[in-house]
């Protein structure tokens, strides 16, 4: 299943990848929000020590913890939902890829901060879409003429960024 | 007295027959699974830790205890049973009773990879010995990053190509080689994945063959996947609308993604008397086979579904 544009092309295969790993990850996101909203622990540990007098130390599930969880298959079946609610309706393929590709983007530096790396926060690409929006030191600031009319991306750098 | 035209026909012979079409049937599951002998009605697996940080020796050493997670898999009772008509084998004349007998040995094998597929497929649901489905998008192990082994990339087209085949297996290969240990290390499935094992409905079979078998790719580079880096498993019981495949990695024998936990041998009964079969008008044969099969590691297996 594929998106389409207002003129009814369908997307290419490669831009379709890429909303749909946004798609994918927002998922995820919302998942494990409810997760937590239910009561599992944030780090999604789903498990409690028991014998802490024991030097081995051992683990058992909670099993009321571990029914809070998400599992796979509501993954899937959201997942499915959102794409197919996604596919249904005419999508801007430019601007969309150009968002997303942004919030990987901003995904990527994100980890860059959490691994410790020096980033320079820049305040003008926070007011568009990205809320995470980062400008990396190795990363180029967008030039005002590009962001005023926007080109198709194939972003091919960053099908592997994950 | 009419002769017994079973009379050959003995409980040896039928296990022989069994065994020998048994190890010519083509199995999926041995390929996946770790076989672990049970004696008792339920076994308790401890999925020990792996080992600690080795660490800067100063004054003193540092015993740290592993973890131990458990989880406990129940044997099931499974039985077949079936009568040769008695009618059927006077009037054969060619051999029926013992291709009956190869067959329903077939029938066994296959049965295996049918409770097999069962489990892979529930994977999104059931749970693995850490609490998560066996199949999830934040799995935690210990100390360990939460880890994704339920991927959705890559993978869009309902007919992939070539292309997304080879994207589609590249990404679970990568995801699968930074899956850490309970201590928070990577490398913990390195060894597993010097045997990389790929597991597909019937519909993805020629895309996967193709995958392994060219020597170059559709943009006539090099195909890395031509260098016996995988091999290629067909379950006909996936269910093809699923659009799943499964990466397995089994260079690692004693921790498997799967488990077949063996209860009893196959043990056949054949009532070849004249008494019984005049009884049941026919050659009555019981077999039955206590197993189970369950979850292992979800870190030596990826799934990626396609949508």
């Amino acid at each position: 299943m594929f998106p389409f544009n207002k003129d009814k092309t369908v997307w290419s295969e490669k831009n379709s990848n890429i909303a749909h790993r946004a798609i994918t990850a927002q998922v995820k996101d919302d998942l494990i929000a409810r997760d937590i909203r239910r009561g599992v622990p944030a780090d999604h540990k789903t498990y409690t020590v028991t014998n802490p007098g024991d030097e081995r130390g051992t683990f058992v599930i909670d099993p009321d913890l571990a029914a809070k969880k998400h599992s796979g298959l509501d993954s899937r079946l959201l997942r499915r939902a959102r794409w197919a609610e996604f596919c249904s309706v005419p999508q801007n393929e430019v601007a969309c890829v150009q968002k997303y590709e942004a919030e990987l983007r901003a995904e990527v530096a994100a980890t860059r901060i959490a691994d410790g790396e020096r980033v320079i926060l820049d305040d003008s690409l926070e007011e568009d879409a990205p809320k995470r929006a980062v400008k990396t030191s190795s990363l180029p600031k967008p030039k005002p003429e590009e962001a005023a009319e926007p080109q198709p991306v194939e972003a091919t750098e960053l099908i592997g960024a994950k | 007295m009419a002769a017994n035209i079973f009379a050959n026909v003995t409980t040896r012979g039928v296990k022989a027959e069994f065994m020998e079409a048994m190890d010519g049937a083509p199995t999926v599951w041995d390929k996946h699974c770790q076989i672990i002998p049970s004696d008792a009605k339920d076994e308790n697996h401890a999925w020990l830790g792996t080992l600690p940080i080795p660490r800067h020796k100063l004054s003193g050493r540092n015993f740290q205890s592993l973890r131990d997670f458990t989880l406990t898999i129940t044997n099931r009772t499974y039985e077949m049973s079936y009568v040769i008509d008695r009618d059927t084998a006077e009037d054969d004349q060619t051999g029926f009773v013992a291709r009956a007998n190869q067959d329903a040995a077939l029938a066994w094998s296959t049965f295996h990879d049918s409770l097999f597929s069962t489990l892979i497929e529930a994977g999104t649901s059931d749970n693995a010995f850490n609490g998560t489905s066996f199949f999830n998008d934040s799995h935690t192990i210990g100390d360990s990053a939460a880890f994704d082994n339920s991927l959705a990339v890559s993978m869009t087209a309902d007919n992939p190509t070539l292309a997304n085949m080879e994207d589609g297996v590249k990404d679970m290969i990568a995801a699968m080689a930074l899956f850490q240990d309970d201590q928070g290390r990577v490398g913990y499935t390195s060894q597993a994945m010097t045997k990389l094992r790929l597991i597909v409905p019937a519909t993805y079979l020629r895309r996967t063959t193709e995958l392994i078998k060219s020597q170059l790719t559709n943009s006539g580079s090099s195909n890395p996947y031509y260098l016996n880096l995988l091999e290629v498993d067909m379950l006909p019981n996936l269910t093809a609308a699923a659009d799943d495949i499964y990466l397995s990695a089994v260079g690692r024998s004693k921790r498997m993604p799967f488990i077949y936990q063996a209860r009893t041998n196959l043990e056949i009964v054949v009532y070849n008397s004249t008494e019984h079969i005049a009884d049941n008008d026919g050659l009555k044969v019981l077999t039955r086979q206590r197993f189970r099969f369950g979850y292992g590691d979800p870190r030596f297996c990826v799934l990626n579904t396609g949508d």
